[in-house]
């Protein structure tokens, strides 16, 4: 037996050559249609568009959650504003994505008579002192905002809050998971509600 | 002479609005925020890690003031208000998500016809961060949105 040139293996009546013949031939033929029918493709998108765009916040996201922090979940936050960010873990403190401190061995630090960070005070002198050139004659809010893992015990925090008032920020946002239920000019409005 | 009938084109060309919805849809994916977070406000009192001392300023002013304290300690947390206090373990507050601080201070609220807003909430060092923002949310639930964190050992 001969060598044999392979050819289609499926059916000639199933094979594409065959069936373009079959619809376009001159006994039987139809004519056809290549259209696609979109009207599905667009309500997929209307309905995306939809979502999105209700879903769309123009102030955009202020700070990136780090990857080994598990925010807790509280529902009557307040809408986030922008400050220096604090990020806390066991391993370490992180002002503004620069690491200024480290949590090893915390335990016997709390025994030293004083526990601040040195690195993140020189970092948040600086930003104090940018926001003073800046708003010459406005006084320094000492706003912060910081971030900590759900589990963690409040001994780190606490050492972060410690180098914190030092440097005269005093006043700060706990960043939690959880749509905002209030803004600051809510407070009147909501006192009517109890 | 008969006049050459025109096809009439009886479809719309959905090309160029496919064209819009698609560049609309990847700037709304780019631009879309998928984490839902908020910030829960805090003063800062003191938090030396000796047991607690008066520190200056306003937060000092207003610790004075301040009617309603929570201690938060690692397996239980302790409230006071004028002439009572009320010890609640960690597990029952997590298990109906800290709503019997809420209620608490509701009723100090209504009983004594409380118009402060303020809550000095005392921290223990081994006590969970969790139940410290569950702790301040559920005062926030009732409009005590002024409050002051001090550390004690």
């Amino acid at each position: 037996m001969g060598i044999v040139k392979p050819e289609y293996h499926l059916r000639s009546k199933f094979d594409l050559p065959s069936f373009r013949d079959r619809m376009l031939g001159p006994i039987g033929g139809r004519k056809l249609s290549a259209e696609l029918n979109l009207t599905s493709l667009i309500d997929v998108f209307s309905v995306i568009i939809l979502f999105l765009v209700s879903t769309f916040s123009a102030t955009g996201q202020i700070l990136l959650v780090n990857k080994d922090i598990k925010l807790p979940k509280a529902s009557h936050g307040y809408v986030l504003k922008r400050s220096p960010i604090v990020t806390v873990t066991e391993k370490g403190v992180i002002l503004e994505g620069a690491t200024v401190g480290d949590n090893k061995d915390i335990e016997e630090k709390i025994e030293e008579a004083d526990w601040a960070l040195p690195r993140m005070r020189s970092q948040l002198k600086i930003f104090k002192n940018f926001f003073e050139e800046a708003n010459a004659g406005v006084p320094f809010p000492g706003e912060v905002i910081i971030q900590a893992d759900k589990g963690i015990e409040f001994l780190y925090v606490k050492r972060v809050m410690f180098t914190l008032l030092q440097e005269g920020y005093a006043s700060i946002d706990l960043v939690v998971n959880g749509e905002a239920a209030y803004r600051p000019e809510m407070g009147a409005e909501s006192d009517a509600n109890l | 002479m008969a006049r050459k009938r025109r096809d009439i084109v009886d479809n719309l060309n959905l090309v160029p609005f496919i064209d819009l919805f698609s560049t609309l849809i990847i700037f709304l994916l780019a631009t879309a925020v998928w984490d839902q977070l908020s910030a829960v406000p805090i003063q800062l009192g003191s938090t030396d890690q000796k047991k607690v001392e008066m520190p200056s300023g306003t937060a000092a002013a207003k610790r004075i003031q301040a009617e309603l304290k929570v201690t938060i300690e690692p397996t239980s947390m302790v409230l006071f208000d004028k002439g009572r206090s009320k010890r609640i373990s960690r597990e029952e507050a997590v298990a109906n998500n800290f709503e019997a601080i809420a209620e608490f201070a509701k009723e100090a609220r209504e009983s004594r016809g409380l118009d402060k807003r303020e809550v000095v909430v005392e921290v223990s060092d081994k006590a969970i961060y969790e139940d410290l923002i569950g702790t301040v949310d559920q005062f926030l639930a009732v409009n005590f949105d002024q409050l002051i964190i001090l550390g004690a050992m």
